[in-house]
């Protein structure tokens, strides 16, 4: 099975916020890391990550600097932001949330949750 | 076809293109981008692929150029100018302008100046608008050398409602539902010499402040950028 994009959209803003709160890295390496753990669930253009990551560093929700990585080029690493990590928090809560919600609605037999 | 690493200098060239932005900018993009390209070639052939195999793979799973280009196009901004590339924004100036008043070699826009416009008003060498006054202009009102439009005056006028030196025009429509403007565009014609004056004296005090404007921004983020260079890349 391969999620769908539509499915997708959306969350990975939260997936990348996620890889990079176990620290700094640059998009290559980000691409790398997600795929590893999609595994083989979905596929995005590898440059696609590359908007996102530009629009949440002028959101100040990445911080960024540039050094000189081992190949010898110039190479751009992202972290969180203190504004990131608290994005990040807000978003694992609602997909939480979210995640059980779904379970409640499409296995409704498997879930029994007395919060909800 | 030749495959080697001029295909991804192409696909970065054409992402750049999309994105249109300014120098320093385009730079830091473009180096990121070409880092992971590089990488990721570097990658697959030390997994065993040759060299024009990873380079296909590479530019394979990179995704779509010119979607990439759009989603990296900065936000709209109030006022954009350049002096390279499209400007966009509320005020757009640039060699191309898009924007609610854009003045340019060529602009789009709500109010369009420059060497071509295509806009409500558009005011150009060449104008395409509702109202259109140039060189050669064509609109529902179309004024200029050449006046191409539902009611035209010009030198040369064709229309519905055409009055000029030399004049075509639809007798159905000038005798028809435009006839009750003919008054109207008869006295326009009589003035216009005094508003192509007073057109010029406003194009010409937005116009040239503007490209003075333009200038020194421009210079002035030449002479910053070296700077900002070293700071992004030295840590």
């Amino acid at each position: 099975m391969k999620l769908s994009r539509k499915t997708l959209e959306g969350s990975l803003e939260t997936l990348l916020l996620a890889l990079l709160e176990e620290g700094p890295s640059y998009g290559y390496e980000i691409v790398q890391n997600l795929n590893a753990r999609a595994h083989g669930l979905f596929t995005t253009g590898e440059g696609t990550i590359y908007p996102i990551l530009h629009r949440l560093e002028k959101q100040g929700v990445l911080a960024a600097h540039w050094r000189v990585g081992e190949t010898g080029r110039k190479r751009k690493y992202y972290r969180l932001s203190p504004k990131g990590k608290r994005e990040l928090s807000t978003q694992r809560g609602e997909w939480n949330a979210l995640q059980q919600v779904m379970e409640a609605c499409l296995n409704p037999n498997a879930f029994k949750n007395p919060s909800l | 076809m030749r495959i080697n690493a001029a295909m991804l200098e192409a696909y970065l060239d054409r992402v750049m293109l999309v994105a249109s932005h300014r120098d320093g900018e385009a730079q830091e993009i473009r180096h990121e981008l070409a880092d992971h390209l590089y990488a990721k070639v570097e990658a697959l052939v030390a997994e065993g692929l040759s060299y024009e195999s990873a380079i296909m793979t590479t530019l394979k799973e990179s995704g779509n150029a010119v979607a990439i280009g759009y989603r990296l196009r900065d936000p709209w901004r109030w006022v954009d100018i350049r002096t390279q590339g499209i400007a966009r924004g509320v005020i757009a100036i640039g060699p191309g302008a898009i924007g609610i008043i854009a003045i340019g070699g060529w602009s789009v826009g709500v109010l369009a100046l420059g060497g071509a416009g295509v806009g409500v008003f558009s005011i150009a060498g060449a104008a395409l608008g509702l109202i259109a006054w140039g060189g050669l202009s064509i609109g529902l009102f179309a004024t200029g050398g050449l006046a191409i439009g539902l009611i035209a005056v010009g030198g040369m006028a064709i229309g519905g409602l055409a009055h000029g030196s030399q004049t075509f025009s639809s007798p159905l429509l000038s005798e028809g539902f435009l006839a009750p403007l003919a008054p109207w565009v008869r006295s326009f014609a009589s003035a216009q010499p005094k508003f192509s004056l007073l057109i010029s004296l406003l194009t010409n005090t937005i116009l040239i402040p503007l490209m003075v404007i333009t200038m020194y921004l421009e210079q002035k983020r030449i002479r910053l950028d070296p700077d900002r260079e070293n700071e992004l890349w030295l840590e």
